[in-house]
């Protein structure tokens, strides 16, 4: 053994050494770091429970309250009910023909968001797939729609639909609604943009028209999105309150008559203080919402998630 | 049949109508230069069929923007420079006038209603961008970081974006009512304080910022939902190299996650901002239809919607001078704020 060996030997072992030391160095600052990324989470996980509790208290409030007679409600509002009045959701259905409510919405929420998602599909593709002149044009008209302010329209708007003879129809409402822009443009088209051209190419090849490629081939591969889109155009449309009111006003839907119900509650009559069955119309109008929420909950969110404006 | 190339072939067959014509013409035909000619002809049959199907395609999108969107904010802009006349029952061209008493009176604060209509607009973009957006930061931020429970919260979180905003509102509303709010009563049992929370009066320096609160309450599970979505699309390694380093948690989120997510932050400020030409709801909602007393919780686009409800033809011509002087003002301030914020995000691809 001579002088080189041991020195090659020593700076081998001290190099394996010096290496174990920094791994551990290492090991123990992602620990370190790890245990304080606990910490921080584990009183952002308090934090959001509170939040949560927020949201689902008033809910579950009401629900309750539903339950109870009148006279328990306005006695004490806080313990559990102590017989269940599922009267009150039958009384409140029938006082204030809920039914023809329910179909108002049901109409309403399954045509416009139908109409507006093939404008939107049938613009989004021609502008993803299809070299034409003013392509750009209408790509410039979906992005700038959703950044002009449009404060003072409503009135012009209002009118317009008088003159045409839409206004407080069906038909009005789904050509109102109907509009291929904004942000399902962007949705769609990115979507439409990804799809391969593959089978489109082999169909056109067979001798599929271009409506047929579209129809059968192009929009399957783009399904789950936009089934998405739908979901939450159906959910948007039942929860509408604003233009439901002002174009479609004697065909009440239920986010329109829940209001009227709410108003009911404090003028005089019948129905004055009666919050329990004012509670049971909410859970009324908010079980379709929700039901339809827990099943499609993960298409919606990854729809948000992936579809968010990338700008 | 004597085709040159396998593209032509593909060109011709796109149709079968098409490619039966083909069959007959080369058939028939023989000479290269017919064959040519014949397949020009048919490719600009292809080119005027497709050129068909797209303008199938767009028509009905494009007829739609140009009644509902474009013929409807010209004619808004028009409005203002008409007046209505009962006597002939129609519109006449009136000059300046109305847009100038309307500057004074809203801009100018000659009307003190519209004055604080105009600033409540304004500020509605305060709870957007100092509150939801620093919130939907952290948040998306730690499920990002995989705080327990996660998925759980993002579903719960989500849930006020689903339900309507009048049932929504009414859940808020009472909360904080006279006789059964549960926050209320809770108040004024712990801490004996007899507050008018949401009641709209002059003296109630409580409405505003509860209707903030609400604001933020109902709105930040979708923006968490949408920052989620961009921080899932930062690379897995640089989350990785970052953890080597034994960087801290909100080092983290301040010089590597928020810089990279900088795209959706600045959309996000973009869509808050231009959250001010649509605020009405939530006030009208929680407090009451007209505004309050002395317009304590009116805005310009409640404004726009009361006086158009009422269905009187020279508040509808009001009601139009507010909204569009009010969108010709601060619309231009979304540019801006857009340009700026091009301008210094970091313009990153991965």
């Amino acid at each position: 053994m001579n002088f080189k060996d041991v020195y090659s030997n020593a700076k081998v072992s001290f190099l394996r050494w010096r290496a174990n030391r920094r791994e551990e160095k290492k090991s123990e600052v992602k620990e370190k770091w790890e245990r304080g990324h606990r910490a921080v989470l584990v009183v952002l996980c308090v934090l959001f429970a509170l939040y949560a509790l927020t949201i689902i208290y008033p809910l579950g409030w009401m629900l309750v309250n539903s339950l109870k007679t009148k006279q328990e409600f306005l006695n004490n509002p806080w313990p559990m009910p102590q017989q269940l009045m599922f009267s009150n959701y039958v009384e409140v259905f029938q006082m204030f023909d809920l039914a023809s409510m329910l179909f108002n919405s049901l109409s309403l929420s399954l045509t416009v968001p139908t109409a507006s998602l093939f404008a939107t599909a049938c613009v989004s593709y021609a502008v993803a797939k299809y070299k034409f002149p003013g392509k750009r044009v209408l790509y410039f008209i979906a992005i700038s729609i959703m950044f002009i302010p449009t404060t003072g329209s409503l009135p012009v708007m209002f009118r317009l639909m008088h003159d045409l003879h839409l206004y407080d129809t069906l038909i009005g409402m789904i050509l109102k609604g109907a509009t291929g822009f904004g942000m399902n443009f962007l949705i769609l088209y990115g979507i439409f943009s990804g799809v391969s051209d593959t089978y489109a190419e082999a169909a056109k090849i067979d001798g599929a028209s271009n409506w047929r490629v579209f129809l059968q081939i192009m929009m399957p591969q783009a399904r789950s999105t936009m089934f998405a889109v739908w979901i939450l155009g159906f959910i948007g449309n039942w929860n509408d309150y604003a233009s439901a009111y002002m174009f479609y006003p004697s065909h009440e839907t239920l986010a329109v008559g829940l209001k009227r119900v709410s108003d009911n509650i404090t003028t005089a009559g019948d129905f004055t203080l009666d919050y329990p069955k004012l509670f049971a119309a909410v859970i009324i109008t908010i079980t379709p919402v929700i039901i339809i929420f827990a099943a499609c909950q993960k298409q919606i969110i990854r729809l948000n998630m992936g579809g968010g404006i990338k700008g | 049949m004597r085709l040159s190339s396998a593209a032509e072939i593909g060109e011709i067959m796109t149709d079968n109508v098409e490619a039966k014509e083909a069959q007959s013409a080369s058939d028939i035909l023989l000479t290269d230069e017919e064959r040519i000619r014949v397949s020009k002809k048919l490719k600009s049959r292809k080119k005027r069929n497709e050129y068909l199907f797209v303008v199938s395609l767009v028509a009905w999108p494009i007829i739609h923007f140009l009644v509902f969107w474009l013929y409807v904010n010209i004619e808004s802009f028009m409005l203002i420079f008409q007046t209505y006349n009962p006597i002939r029952g129609e519109y006449v061209w009136s000059g300046v006038d109305d847009l100038v008493r309307t500057f004074q009176e809203m801009v100018l604060g000659d009307n003190p209603i519209m004055n604080r209509a105009m600033w409540n607009s304004v500020l509605s973009i305060i709870p957007g961008l100092f509150i939801i957006l620093p919130l939907a930061f952290i948040t998306a931020y730690s499920f990002y970081k995989h705080v327990p429970g996660e998925r759980i919260f993002r579903v719960l979180f989500y849930l006020p974006s689903m339900i309507s905003i009048v049932v929504l509102t009414m859940c808020y509303k009472y909360l904080f009512d006279p006789s059964f709010g549960t926050i209320r009563v809770l108040f004024e049992k712990l801490f004996g304080v007899e507050w008018q929370w949401l009641t709209p009066s002059t003296d109630n320096p409580l409405v505003w910022p509860l209707i903030y609160l609400y604001c933020v309450w109902s709105g930040l599970g979708s923006n968490v939902i949408l920052m989620s979505g961009a921080m899932q699309r930062i690379p897995k390694e640089i989350s990785e190299s970052a953890k080597l380093e034994g960087i801290g948690f909100w080092r983290e989120a301040w010089s590597i996650t928020l810089p990279l997510t900088m795209t959706t932050v600045s959309n996000f400020i973009v869509l808050a901002v231009m959250g001010m030409f649509g605020f009405l709801m939530q006030p009208m909602l929680l407090t009451n239809e007209g505004g309050g007393p002395e317009g304590m919780t009116l805005t310009v686009a409640m404004y726009v919607y009361v006086r158009t409800n009422m269905g009187i033809e020279s508040y509808a011509k009001s009601a139009a001078t507010v909204g569009i002087l009010f969108s010709v003002l601060f619309g231009p301030v979304v540019f801006i704020v857009k340009i700026l914020l091009d301008k210094f995000t970091p313009k990153i691809e991965f």
